[in-house]
């Protein structure tokens, strides 16, 4: 037979109920005001390391931009590509990005401004199969979550994800310390205009053979990719796909979806990998085999501005107005 | 189904709500069923294994306990051999097999055994000893046989508990399936807290610091010894948050309903010897050997080498149980020598040594251990061990976030793991006054909010 093993309480559902309720409110409110304190902070922010960079390059309306994971992000240098162009150049570049990062920074960039040109540093941990669930890099984007474009790639993730953005704090989890401490030195380290600089210089060692098929991309990211050529593309921007260097032979092959893009758009591809660029087979430009240091990301972006400058991908307007603009500030 | 998962948000309140809503004849059923989907949501055809488990010792139970004299011991021994085959097959098979190959390549033996293509079911290491506890308490004559099935089952499946301990005793557990748990407010807010400390565990502290330690553990080869020993260290911490952080979302759990379930950590780390860390790390799986295989083997109250001998092979059992490796059998020899040790070198040592300088030391003690443990072989742990000693430089910080999260999380654990020393940590809580417990809450909230890692990752004792 069944025994009782406390004492039935009414009274201790209503304490509880009560007690609960009151929590509820207490979180709810708890919950606002940080969430508002939070949403505070990071507004004001213009550079970080965890998506508040993107404020930096909403706020900067240059007519060039460069998108890309952490390559991108100590490749390209802002100052040299504009001594070159005669434009305003914003590296919008973060390390660990992947592909659905880069289409969300370029939906909300397009949202405030079009830029003239979009050059996408194409690099393979950008649209890499991996264990991890590729949708946990949209994290620095979640401040943006109601941007109907973060708010779609967000919830593919499941329906649940409307419970947790029920949370006006949720969107800046990991990143209060971030908020705090760029509230306070405004930018990274040496960085500038999005680019941050890598100082240290690799040991001298034989480059290695890269050899990327395109068997190890996955496909939501392949087609996240292929949507923001086709969208930069589309809205009338030039976009340029660019393989910066490796200290390795060989290169990466481009998926057959993003060739598409790039034939139906014309879209340039500048590899700068291989036997014509011999001067980046130099162990003195990198600080690993993946990423250059801060004097070979100056050779490249020396080297790619005179490219993008033969290619005259800006408009003779734009460029005119910014070189007023750009002698103006010198 | 996952713990930190946004299913178990919505799980546990159903279950609960439905436990206390239906009567008391019925919730044996209620919890079964629930129980059932629990498991289920991991890989469904799994609970055939534990289906085959609980159906031997069920019958094995109640024949011990309807037979007199050898047949006892021989129903005794066919349970205890049935289950520990099926533990056998899905955990140690391969693992013997690899070997047993090794070893006849190395003697230049033509012999090879084919290794099977099995995953090893969640928690079968947790519910295995569950039974094999039941059994034996019922061959001792220290638990009744539990007829009905559908209990029993409960017994070995009971979700909060089932794939990650604590490893039940019968006498505990059996007779509150019986019961009928009447709401009871005290129980409901002290399970709840449990639970919100689990969770705190669990997203903002082993999450977080388990993305230091996976970057380093992962390359062994490119990290140097400085790096390796702050990964150590976030090792130690990451393995006790997600293990007692789950221990207490269990507790928690069985508590709103009101179950108890035992104290499975008891802040290891300011443990003043090996020996006291044992008795407050896993303290289910610990008093399990102790009472199941150190005692029979004779204990302590034998000749000195056989009571090292004792030792040894208690440790060692118990690192194999962890799994199929021989890292975690050196982590079981370490731990072992490190009691044989302790306790031939005890005598010797000063009694003014202070006690910090002893937490120091066993806590030092432990990291050395957990390297092992956490290594994928045994080259990456002496590696590790060998760099820890020679190879120094920058520290690697994988981006400030994780590092100074991590360190910010471990220094709460630690902090709330001291002011509550000396009483459940529940208690602790509950004790203060109204603004302060509050104001706790809120601030656990917060902290698993803004410094959680999100995305539902796996406890580590689940593997095994």
């Amino acid at each position: 037979m069944p025994h009782s093993s406390s004492t039935s309480s009414s009274s201790d559902v209503r304490r509880f109920v009560a007690k609960a309720l009151l929590m509820v409110i207490a979180i709810v409110l708890v919950d606002r005001g940080a969430g508002a304190v939070a949403d505070y902070l990071f507004r004001r922010t213009v550079d970080g390391d965890t998506g508040e960079q993107v404020n930096g390059l909403l706020a900067s309306r240059a007519p060039v931009v460069v998108l890309g994971s952490s390559r991108a992000e100590s490749h390209y240098v802002p100052e040299v590509l504009e001594s070159v162009l005669g434009v305003k150049v914003f590296n919008g570049g973060y390390k660990g990005s992947n592909a659905l990062y880069d289409y969300g920074v370029q939906q909300l960039t397009f949202e405030k401004f079009k830029p003239q040109v979009v050059l996408y540093d194409f690099s393979a941990v950008a649209v890499a199969r991996s264990d991890a669930d590729p949708f946990d890099r949209l994290e620095p984007l979640y401040p943006f979550h109601r941007h109907p474009a973060i708010w779609s790639m967000i919830t593919e993730r499941g329906p649940l994800q409307h419970l947790l953005f029920q949370s006006r704090l949720y969107p800046y989890n990991s990143k209060l310390h971030s908020l705090v401490l760029f509230n306070i030195i405004k930018h990274r380290p040496g960085a500038s205009q999005g680019y941050v600089p890598q100082d240290s210089v690799m040991p001298d060692q034989l480059p290695g053979t890269l050899n990327w098929p395109e068997s190890r991309y996955d496909p939501r990211l392949v087609t996240a990719l292929r949507q923001l050529l086709e969208s930069t593309a589309g809205s009338g921007s030039r976009a340029v796909l660019v393989i910066s260097p490796h200290y390795s032979l060989g290169t990466y092959a481009i998926p057959s979806d993003i060739r598409m893009i790039i034939d139906q758009y014309r879209i340039p591809v500048l590899d700068f990998n291989g036997p014509e660029f011999p001067q980046f087979l130099d162990h003195r430009l990198y600080r690993d085999a993946m990423h250059l240091n801060d004097t070979g990301a100056r050779e490249f972006s020396r080297e790619l501005g005179s490219k993008l400058a033969s290619l005259a991908v800006l408009t003779p307007h734009t460029t005119n107005a910014l070189n007023t603009v750009t002698s103006n500030v010198h | 189904m996952l713990f930190n998962s946004i299913q178990f948000l919505i799980f546990f309140p159903l279950v609960t709500l439905a436990y206390f809503l239906l009567p008391g004849r019925l919730r044996w059923a209620l919890l079964l069923g629930a129980s059932c989907y629990f498991y289920m949501a991991f890989v469904p055809y799994y609970i055939l294994i534990l289906a085959v488990t609980i159906i031997i010792d069920y019958f094995a139970g109640a024949w011990i306990e309807d037979s007199t004299g050898r047949k006892r011991k021989f129903l005794l021994l066919i349970s205890i051999i049935s289950t520990c085959l099926v533990l056998f097959i899905f955990k140690y098979y391969n693992f013997a097999a690899n070997n047993i190959n090794a070893l006849a390549e190395f003697l230049h033996w033509n012999y090879s055994i084919e290794a099977l293509t099995i995953l090893l079911p969640i928690g079968l290491s947790f519910h295995t000893f569950q039974s094999l506890s039941y059994v034996i308490e019922v061959y001792r004559g220290r638990q009744t046989a539990e007829r009905h099935f559908g209990i029993y089952s409960l017994y070995v499946m009971f979700y909060p508990q089932l794939v990650a301990g604590p490893i039940e005793r019968p006498q505990n557990l059996l007779h509150q399936f019986h019961d009928t748990h009447r709401f009871d407010y005290e129980k409901v807010r002290s399970g709840l807290l449990l639970m919100l400390w689990g969770f705190f565990k669990k997203a903002v502290v082993a999450d977080r610091v388990a993305l230091y330690v996976n970057a380093v553990y992962g390359n062994v080869e490119q990290h140097n010894g400085l790096t390796l020993i702050v990964a150590t260290i976030f090792f130690a911490f990451q393995i006790y948050a997600d293990f007692s952080g789950y221990s207490d979302i269990a507790r928690g759990s069985a508590r709103v309903m009101g179950f108890d379930l035992m104290l499975n950590f008891n802040r290891p780390y300011f443990s003043e010897n090996i020996s006291e860390f044992w008795r407050r790390w896993h303290i289910s799986l610990s008093t399990w050997f102790q009472d199941y295989v150190y005692i029979p083997l004779g204990g302590n109250r034998v000749a000195r080498p056989r009571w090292f001998a004792n030792l040894m092979i208690t440790f060692l059992i118990s690192g194999l149980w962890h799994g199929a490796n021989w890292t975690y059998i050196a982590w079981g020899a370490l731990n072992g020598i490190y009691l044989v040790a302790g306790n031939l070198l005890s005598p010797a040592l000063p009694k003014s040594i202070p006690g910090p300088i002893k937490v120091l030391t066993t806590f030092a003690l432990t990291c050395i251990a957990w390297v092992f443990f956490r290594s994928e072989n045994m080259s990456d742990a002496l590696l590790a061990l060998h760099k820890m000693t020679s190879d120094y430089g920058p520290l690697f910080t994988a981006g400030t976030r994780d590092f100074i999260h991590g360190i910010v999380a471990i220094t709460m654990l630690l902090g709330l793991d001291y002011v509550s020393r000396g009483q459940r940590f529940e208690d602790f809580v509950i004790a203060r006054s109204l603004a302060s417990r509050w104001t706790f809450y809120l601030a656990l909230l917060i902290a698993i909010a803004t410094m959680g890692v999100y995305g539902a990752t796996q406890f580590i004792y689940f593997q095994f």
